[in-house]
């Protein structure tokens, strides 16, 4: 198994794990705010816009995973 | 490896050593720009304002009224970074919009010169406060053994920082050029309204949380 | 990956650039039109509560201006009225008085009248008296009547001071003088010479006295001395009665 080998399962391992914690967080605050929303109305403006900044910062770890798979494919240190 | 990496810069040009990759040419448009824009638009500033400096101000104001809730002070000595901070961040990340253009945040140079940027006049706007001892004292602040964290986290804060713009708006880049590899055409289009959305509200993270930082180091002052 | 050092050099001076131009072109202007504008609402703001003071004080002075003016106007009709109350209660005491003076006048001329009326009357009542008693007087008119004088005469030359009978004396004594003794009717021979006898016994010069008759003495005798009379008559009392009841008439 060669060095490229292993990085393509590193950064596929990386991305789909790294995917799961932030798609099941994103999830519950987004059912938090629709809950939110439902029972006050009036305040959906705010809400949304700080559901969606806390949704970029939850992203933010899915695209840390991105990044390491990113670094693995394009700019592998180990690879010549 | 794949042939046009996403993380590679292509030089458009040398000047003599130095090497103009896309991303400084595109920024000296952008700077361009809002220059233009801005010196227009209040060329013949009046109290009664025509439209490009009804837009200026409003932008100008929100920003600053963001800004002052944030730090909870006066923001105008804050202003001119932390404004031109998510400008330029608004413009930079949407230059994909324009045909032909890419984003400069897309590569590693630029965020990196943002987050530094941060780092550094979070230090000095907390000097410029509380003065060189009682902003070094912060750090030692809940408790002696906490230094190393304290530091640590400095450090840490700014990379994420700068790996978070980088990587939403390269990874961003990258999904769109596979959609347009798979798809072609009209498929991508709903990807690039997302792409506009992720742009701004990177845009708005980023200078939130340098102002949030900022506020951090000057106003400990009153927390002590 | 490569970090191109050259990039992030030409970035980080490119940031700083964008911030200098911003700051130069975009903060500032806007500031400075923010201050002008918040300069312009303070001013407005100043200028509003100046006005709002203005039109406060004029206000004040208008209610000031009103009520000074109700004030004048009531002194002045409290003026008028004293003035219109004055001058009435002057014109009433004015006809009272005149009322009073007409009456008064009105009271007298009725009083002088009366007064008048009474005098005359009592002037005709004593005339006719006088008359009465003077025709009665000489209708009765006697020798004893005459006696009656010549007695009272003679007490009276008697009573005379010493004085006054030499003053008597002188005057009858200048040559030439004589006494006479006047009577209403002529008296008889012998009754001249009881006279000039009783008469003689007091006063010396009368021995040689001469008679002489006046019927308007109506009664008695008078004795005339050249510079002297001395006046025993009915004439002359009724005389001095009438001049008495007319002094009456006025003291009452």
């Amino acid at each position: 198994m060669t060095i490229e080998m292993l990085s393509i399962i590193g950064a596929v391992v990386a991305v789909s794990f790294g995917a799961i914690g932030p798609a099941f967080s994103e999830g519950r605050a987004i059912a938090a705010a629709m809950e939110a929303i439902a029972r006050q109305p009036e305040s959906a403006g705010p809400l949304s816009r700080t559901l969606f900044v806390g949704l970029a910062m939850i992203e933010t770890m899915a695209i840390y995973c991105l990044v390491i798979a990113l670094l693995l494919l394009f700019a592998n240190p180990f690879v010549g | 490896m794949v042939a046009a990496s996403p993380l590679a810069n292509e030089v458009l040009f040398h000047l003599g050593p130095v090497p103009f990759v896309r991303a400084v040419v595109t920024t000296w448009a952008i700077m361009a720009a809002l220059t233009l824009v801005s010196w227009l638009g209040l060329r013949r500033a009046g109290v009664h304002a025509g439209t490009v400096q009804t837009v200026l101000e409003i932008v100008v104001e929100a920003i600053a009224k963001l800004v002052g809730e944030i730090i909870g002070r006066d923001s105008w000595p804050y202003l001119p970074f932390l404004g031109t901070l998510f400008i330029f961040l608004i413009c930079a990340n949407l230059a994909a919009v324009v045909p032909g253009l890419q984003p400069p945040t897309g590569h590693v140079e630029t965020p990196a010169v943002l987050a530094a940027l941060v780092f550094f006049s979070v230090h000095y706007f907390g000097i410029r406060s509380r003065g060189l001892l009682g902003y070094v004292r912060r750090y030692t602040q809940p408790n002696p053994l906490l230094l190393p964290l304290n530091v640590l986290s400095e450090v840490t804060r700014t990379f994420s920082l700068m790996v978070r713009l980088l990587g939403n708006i390269m990874s961003h880049e990258l999904v769109i050029g596979i959609i347009v590899l798979l798809a072609g055409l009209l498929v991508p289009i709903p990807f690039m309204l997302l792409g506009i959305m992720i742009g701004i509200i990177q845009a708005y993270i980023f200078t939130v949380l340098a102002a949030v930082f900022i506020a951090a180091a000057v106003n400990s002052a009153e927390v002590e | 990956m490569q970090i191109d050092g050259w990039t992030l050099a030409l970035q980080a001076v490119n940031f700083l650039i964008l911030i200098w131009l911003l700051r130069r072109f975009l903060y500032k202007p806007v500031k400075e039109i923010i201050e002008k504008r918040k300069a312009l609402a303070e001013q407005a703001f100043v200028e509003s509560a100046r006005a709002k003071e203005d039109a406060e004080a004029a206000r004040k002075r208008f209610e000031d201006g009103r009520a000074h003016l109700t004030q004048e106007r009531q002194e002045m009709l409290k003026k008028v009225d004293e003035e219109l109350e004055r001058e009435r209660g002057d014109v009433m005491d004015e006809a009272r008085r005149q009322a009073d003076r007409l009456l008064e006048s009105a009271r007298a001329a009725v009083a002088e009248e009366r007064q008048a009326a009474i005098a005359e009357i009592r002037a005709q009542a004593t005339e006719l008296a006088v008359d009465l008693a003077s025709t009665l007087l000489s209708k009765s008119g006697s020798g004893t009547l005459n006696d009656i004088f010549l007695d009272r005469i003679e007490k009276h030359l008697r009573d005379l001071s010493e004085s006054e009978r030499e003053r008597l004396k002188n005057d009858s004594a200048v040559d030439g003088a004589q006494l006479t003794v006047v009577t209403a009717t002529p008296l008889a021979v012998t009754d001249q010479d009881r006279w000039r006898r009783r008469l003689g016994a007091c006063l010396s010069q009368a021995e040689r006295a001469e008679f002489a008759t006046d019927p308007d003495i109506i009664g008695g005798a008078e004795l005339r001395f050249p510079h002297s009379v001395i006046k025993f008559t009915w004439a002359d009392q009724l005389e001095k009665a009438k001049d008495i009841m007319s002094r009456d008439e006025t003291a009452s």
